[in-house]
């Protein structure tokens, strides 16, 4: 038990020490050109544009996910990554509108959205548009809906923690980004956006946004980390087989 | 200092649990235990201000008139009448009334929607974006899945199960397994990030 311990926190301090490598031993902008490209980050941007140019409105969804749960990882990068695509989103003539399903991803993300008003001086306009739509997923589900009636929404990104009720939310806007930490709604969303996120791509949107020089650091990290992983788990099989015996 | 304090504060305390979850050392286990007790407690705290944070917003809003303000009125009396309710009668009665009466109900209808939305979609996929042979093996799976569950009731056709077997026991479990793995290593590295304190939702 102990063993399993220090073998675990071994790893935590290998991929942290990776990290710090990664941070200081390359440019920022190193790491981020070296990120394959993903359609939905690419296309995000070039329909972000479109949808201002045009003058129509933009919905962010942060998921229902709290901080404190499993979901805790999908809300930070999304509360992260709101920075940046918020920021882009301010140019245009329409405020974008955000939601979110916990009070507290609620309060950060509105802390967000009025910090990049008050930045662009529209506080007297932009103020305010970040809304909690409803606490259960399908409750959330059905409020964040409401928008596009009030709006005309020309384009929503759904990034965060979404169940199978992210296929329902897919239907907001004519043209709809996915991305969850859920393996059901990785499912659906697949399906049912226009461009979705697989696996642990959604843990990147901040490398892919560029929100920080972190970000880009512990990708790299996290790609070496998942090759000693496949690396353990080829050596590792046969060793078990041969130490301990394999069969049922 | 007012910015970086909170920060070291995070850190520290991260650290703390972090380790004594890997290392549970007697002399940490107390520490842990009750920086635990601590969250919790500002779990709460949290999510009462949360609540009155989203009662000013509103109010602002219908005050300035903003778009929807009607709808938000009817929000907030909706909001201020359940907590009232909640506040005077906290009984698990009251809780169970609003799940079984309103949440559930609601969520299963709009489940129900989903599976239409969901079959319309399935086939926009196989149209639209199914180029190549993954149409094909989308709509095989598919057909083979649905006749398994049909059969279930309806009578014996044995190769379906077997396939269905194999499809859930080794493609499906082998995928999930791999995206499990690559999330894992997403979540290590956003909660490294977290505790360094280079992503910090706390510092606005």
């Amino acid at each position: 038990m102990f063993l399993a311990g220090l073998v675990g926190f071994a790893f935590v301090m290998l991929f942290g020490g990776l990290i710090v490598l990664a941070r200081f031993a390359f440019h920022t902008e190193d790491l981020f050109e070296r990120l394959r490209d993903i359609p939905l980050f690419s296309g995000l941007y070039e329909g972000l544009a479109l949808t201002m140019e045009a003058g129509w409105p933009i919905h962010y969804a942060l998921g229902w996910g709290s901080l404190w749960g499993e979901a805790g990882g999908s809300a930070l990068v999304s509360l992260r990554a709101f920075q940046a695509i918020g920021q882009f989103a301010m140019r245009g003539d329409q405020p974008p509108d955000a939601s979110s399903g916990d009070g507290l991803v609620y309060m950060l993300g509105s802390n967000v959205l009025n910090r990049l008003a008050r930045e662009q001086y529209t506080a007297e306009r932009w103020l305010d548009r970040m809304y909690v739509t409803g606490f259960q997923p399908w409750g959330y589900a059905a409020g964040t809906l409401a928008f596009p009636l009030a709006r005309d929404t020309e384009l929503a990104l759904l990034l965060g923690h979404f169940g199978a009720e992210g296929g329902w939310m897919a239907e907001m806007a004519p043209r709809v980004f996915g991305a969850t930490d859920d393996l059901v709604g990785q499912a659906v969303l697949y399906a049912t956006c226009d461009e979705a996120l697989v696996g642990e791509e959604v843990l990147a949107a901040g490398a892919y946004t560029r929100a920080g020089p972190a970000h880009g650091a512990s990708l790299w990290a996290q790609d070496v980390m998942r090759w000693l992983l496949i690396l353990t788990l080829f050596l590792g099989a046969p060793l078990y087989v041969v130490l301990v015996g394999g069969g049922g | 200092m007012r910015r970086s304090f909170p920060i070291a504060v995070a850190v520290g305390v991260g650290s703390i649990v972090l380790m004594t979850w890997f290392l549970p050392l007697p002399v940490l286990e107390g520490l842990r235990w009750m920086f635990l007790d601590w969250s919790v407690l500002l779990t709460g705290v949290a999510l009462v201000m949360a609540f009155f944070y989203f009662l000013h917003t509103q109010w602002r809003l219908i005050r300035r008139r903003q778009n929807g303000w009607g709808y938000r009125i009817l929000v907030v009396l909706t909001a201020t009448g359940t907590f009232a309710w909640m506040m005077f009668d906290p009984t698990p009665r009251t809780a169970s009334w609003m799940m079984t009466y309103v949440l559930i109900p609601g969520g299963v209808s709009l489940l129900g929607l989903l599976a239409v939305v969901l079959t319309y979609r399935g086939l926009w996929m196989v149209f639209q974006r199914g180029g190549g042979w993954g149409w094909l093996f989308f709509l095989t799976v598919a057909v083979v899945l649905a006749v398994d569950t049909f059969q279930a009731t309806q009578g014996p056709l044995p190769w379906t199960s077997v396939v269905s077997g194999w499809l859930e026991g080794v493609v499906v479990r082998a995928g999930v397994r791999g995206l499990l793995l690559g999330m894992a290593l997403g979540f290590v590295a956003t909660g490294l990030r977290v505790l360094s304190g280079a992503d910090r939702p706390f510092e606005e």
